[in-house]
């Protein structure tokens, strides 16, 4: 089959490899239909997330048909079509049977490396390192899908395109669970860092749950332009000498009361910290860069909340500690739980309420995902969403 | 002209000052005193991991096991299901241990014992061990 492999830093090629097999009987096997670049696969592509190894099969996002079964498997059934949830989890533990799908322990070949560095276990993830399991991903023809009864949600609904459900599998729920954790509602004001494709989700999520109003801070014109049309009122970093005060200016003075950073470890931070971080970051002195969450810290209204949904994956310097715990902040952060958000956010979706596919800006073919992760990553051409078909 | 300011309501009834509810637990600690944690002896490596299953059930699974060291075992608490805990010597020969566990062994003693554990937590909770041996995978050099 044809399949997206990491070839190193800034590196992508399709290449020609076995096609997987059922190798637990809780495995099914799926034909992919749609597959997506996460705005986080960015994050391997530059280089800057540890344990990446030369033709690991990438992407997390991804749907299809089930066309092979382990004997384990009861629920899912060959022809069903599916949405797979990017966190791979068992089922069974005591994480998964109280809704935190994401600290599975019993599905990451490779905990041990999660172990080094955060002292316990991650769930495993398609396609995201060998630090997160070392699983083949899903921008590929075919995929294998652990615990098929637990993470797959069958749409049974053929009136619902590919596009309008395929983000079922990461970026929704994601988006969603970063405004739940943050416990958004009617009269908050939400500030959010990128206008990538989860940032212009939780606009939508929070507008969904009756957030008073959304600001979103990026660069890219065609993405806050596209987060402005969704509602939001949106600030241009180049434009803002400092994000801060505009912010707090901007609230009557009492900062947001709600800050999520969906931007994650690759911030481009513009003043002398930011600069500073990517320095570090280039010689492995850091592995993050904080600009972001810095000034989510910072602009937060006091007593208010900072949700994470960003990726990080290892230390930052100069944390501001002390402006979090002086002005009583709540600090939530981590990996979505996918599979507790799927369901409902299908019911959504399909009465109408929000509308993942308006994102989608570039469609194109598997054999064009080299080409695609340049633009994507470069944001050129209005790029926001890509979605890919493998034939 | 003098106009009439109402004065501010008392902070009771316009704010949430002293309204925190304090839970009553249901279940009784009492003043039962705390215990002093004994660390693993010098020389030994000390392991616990939790299993969500029944104490009865997972210690009927380790019978089945060949882990080469006694383990103890206990409710966890908030029905977690069962703590199983390990010590076994440092510089265990390693004719006395299982295979598998040998060969982990002799990389990191410490590490062999906490992936020991992780297989018989993910065998007995999900079923089996998760593995990408086998899987597709492009060009690796």
């Amino acid at each position: 089959m044809k399949a997206v492999c990491w070839q190193g830093k800034e590196k992508m090629g399709v290449e020609t490899v076995p096609d997987p097999t059922i190798l637990n009987q809780r495995d099914c096997i799926v034909r992919i239909t749609s597959t997506a670049i996460c705005g986080s696969d960015l994050h391997l592509y530059r280089g800057h997330f540890p344990t990446m190894m030369k033709g690991d099969i990438m992407g997390h996002e991804f749907m299809g048909e089930v066309v092979e079964v382990g004997r384990e498997v009861r629920k899912t059934k060959v022809g069903d079509r599916v949405v797979v949830p990017f966190t791979i989890s068992c089922g069974e533990c005591w994480y998964c049977q109280n809704g935190a799908f994401a600290a599975c322990p019993n599905t990451n070949p490779n905990n041990e490396m999660v172990e080094k560095i955060a002292g316990y276990t991650a769930c495993g993830v398609y396609g995201y390192s060998h630090m997160l399991g070392g699983y083949a991903g899903g921008q590929a023809e075919y995929a294998r899908v652990p615990f098929a009864d637990v993470g797959p949600i069958k749409i049974e609904d053929d009136g619902l395109s590919d596009e309008q459900v395929l983000f079922l599998s990461d970026i929704l729920p994601t988006a969603y669970e970063s405004i739940e954790r943050a416990g958004v509602g009617p009269g908050d004001t939400v500030a959010i860092w990128g206008a990538g494709p989860v940032g212009q989700l939780i606009i939508r999520c929070a507008h969904m749950v009756g957030a008073d109003r959304v600001i979103v801070i990026d660069r890219p014109d065609a993405r806050l332009e596209m987060a402005r049309r969704a509602g939001a009122d949106v600030i241009n970093f180049d434009e803002a000498d400092d994000i801060v005060e505009i912010l707090k200016d901007i609230t009557g003075g009492r900062g947001p009361n709600k800050c999520i950073d969906a931007v994650g470890m690759d911030a481009h931070g513009t003043n002398i910290e930011g600069k500073i971080d990517t320095a570090k970051q280039a010689v492995k002195l850091e592995m993050d860069n904080a600009t972001v969450v810095r000034q989510a810290i910072q602009a937060c209204g006091t007593a208010g909340t900072v949700s994470l949904i960003g990726v990080y994956a290892g230390f930052v310097d100069k944390f501001p500690l002390g402006t979090l715990f002086t002005k009583g902040l709540k600090l939530v952060s981590g990996q979505c739980n996918v599979q507790k958000y799927m369901k409902p956010l299908l019911d959504r979706i399909s009465e109408g309420d929000i509308h993942p596919e308006d994102i989608v800006t570039n469609r194109v073919k598997l054999d064009d995902a080299p080409k695609m992760y340049d633009t994507f990553n470069s944001r050129a051409d209005g790029c926001v969403k890509v979605v890919m078909t493998p034939s | 002209m003098t106009g009439t300011v109402q004065p501010p309501a008392t902070s009771n009834e316009t704010s949430r000052a002293h309204t925190a509810d304090i839970p009553h637990p249901s279940t009784d600690r009492g003043h039962a005193e705390g215990k002093r944690i004994q660390t693993p002896p010098r020389g030994t490596i000390k392991r616990s991991i939790t299993v969500n299953r029944p104490r009865d059930e997972v210690i009927a699974a380790w019978r089945k096991t060949d882990f080469p060291a006694d383990a103890d075992f206990r409710d966890a608490p908030g029905d977690h299901g069962t703590v199983i805990t390990v010590t076994i010597p440092d510089a265990t020969p390693k004719t006395a241990l299982g295979s598998a566990f040998e060969t982990l062994m002799r990389k990191n003693p410490s590490d062999a014992v906490v992936k020991a554990l992780e297989h018989f937590r993910e065998m007995t909770e999900a079923g089996e061990i998760p593995t990408t041996d086998g899987q597709p995978s492009g060009k690796r050099s």
